[in-house]
């Protein structure tokens, strides 16, 4: 199953829920970037540490719960420390605890991947939430940028779907016109069939 | 009556939780098997769905207040039940993206559906059929967007319309439909 999903795909399919709802606006999906970084860090970290201490299952569940009590810490802290950010923060800000982005990479060796994969998504984070609050509400950040009537349809859930396969589109399309994810050379020797999608 | 026919008939169709809430989104664009099996796994899919919400109900209105910040490591401790019972039945057993296992993706849609039971109930007969409405809601797009993959897949030969990006599309413009379609 994972030989078809390119390389954006990995990022987008598993960040879909925070893609969907953390891209209100600028500032929200800023907010929801870091924190799912953070919390993916963390979740990496434990997962170096504590990868002989448990069973495959149980180490998967142990980590799940250290991701979605981190993203409940946070929940709980961060109004405290900034009152501004509780605006942004609702029911969805707990779910980046148990979103699939922050585990795809937590037991993998190789750091790059890690990176890339979480600029990847900070990347669409912004471009998503740009577009959405740019056509929806003709701001950007709140400030004021286009002055003729919105797409309001842009904020609603519709644009969020819109918005994001768009992205994804566009940046497929700009990623193989710009040949940005490069063939992996050992794996391209041993694919032979028809068909085969690209790969890291 | 008529009021709980009504909230039933709205949590189907106009507060689908997958397009307007976005619960069940990427489980349903990535889970979803040919259109003739999809009415048995969406079935699997949707009665565990059921049983944790309503689970996720009695305890989010009756436990104490007291014990309410506990309430999210409840939720999560009744997706993992939800999850056991979802792969007894045959699913989520494979390995998805860079050997993740696939019932990551059936705990953020267990979880989510909790929480999002938590926002819009308070304890009132019509949470009842709010609940079951919203089941039954992920359930029909499960086997329209199973639907419509396979005939993506049976006659689209370029690459690109036979992606996760056109269900997208689709599930955006089924979204806009049921939202009455505001453009301003």
């Amino acid at each position: 199953m994972e030989n078809n999903f390119s390389p954006l795909k990995k990022v987008i399919l598993p960040g879909l829920l925070i893609l969907l709802a953390g891209t209100e606006g600028v500032y929200m999906a800023l907010l929801f970037s870091a924190s799912l970084i953070f919390i993916a860090l963390a979740v990496r970290i434990i997962a170096v540490s504590s990868e002989k201490l448990f069973s495959e299952e149980t180490g998967w569940i142990f980590l799940w719960g250290v991701g979605f009590s981190l993203a409940n810490f946070l929940f709980i802290v961060l109004p405290g420390f900034f009152p501004q950010l509780s605006g942004h923060m609702n029911f969805y800000f707990l779910l980046i605890g148990v979103t699939p982005l922050v585990y795809t990479n937590c037991k993998t060796e190789n750091r790059a991947v890690f990176i890339k994969d979480n600029v990847l998504f900070l990347t669409l984070m912004i471009f998503t939430a740009t577009g959405r609050e740019l056509l929806g509400a003709g701001t950007i950040g709140g400030y004021i940028l286009i002055s003729t009537e919105p797409l309001t349809i842009m904020t609603q859930p519709a644009g969020a779907f819109l918005m994001v396969a768009l992205s994804g589109i566009m940046l497929e399309t700009l990623a193989g016109y710009f040949n940005l994810f490069r063939p992996n050379k050992s794996a391209c020797a041993t694919k032979k069939n028809k068909g085969d999608e690209e790969h890291e | 009556m008529n009021e709980l026919v009504l909230i039933f008939h709205d949590s189907v169709l106009i507060n689908n939780i997958v397009l307007t809430a976005f619960i069940g989104a990427l489980l349903i664009i990535v889970e979803t098997p040919k259109f003739r099996d999809s009415f048995s796994a969406g079935l699997r899919l949707s009665a565990p769905l059921a049983l944790i919400a309503y689970l996720g109900w009695i305890f989010t209105h009756r436990i104490p207040a007291v014990y309410n910040n506990f309430l999210p490591g409840i939720y999560f401790l009744n997706s993992l039940l939800g999850i056991h019972i979802i792969k007894k039945s045959g699913l989520l057993r494979e390995k998805w993206i860079r050997n993740l296992p696939g019932s990551t993706l059936g705990l953020v849609y267990l979880v989510a559906f909790q929480l999002f039971i938590r926002e819009q109930t308070g304890d009132q007969l019509a949470d009842f059929f709010l609940i079951l409405g919203s089941v039954l809601g992920f359930y029909l797009l499960f086997i329209i967007i199973a639907g419509i993959k396979e005939q993506l897949n049976l006659n689209e030969s370029d690459r690109i319309y036979r992606s996760e990006y056109v269900i997208l599309l689709a599930m955006a413009f089924l979204a806009a439909v049921i939202s009455g379609f505001e453009l301003g």
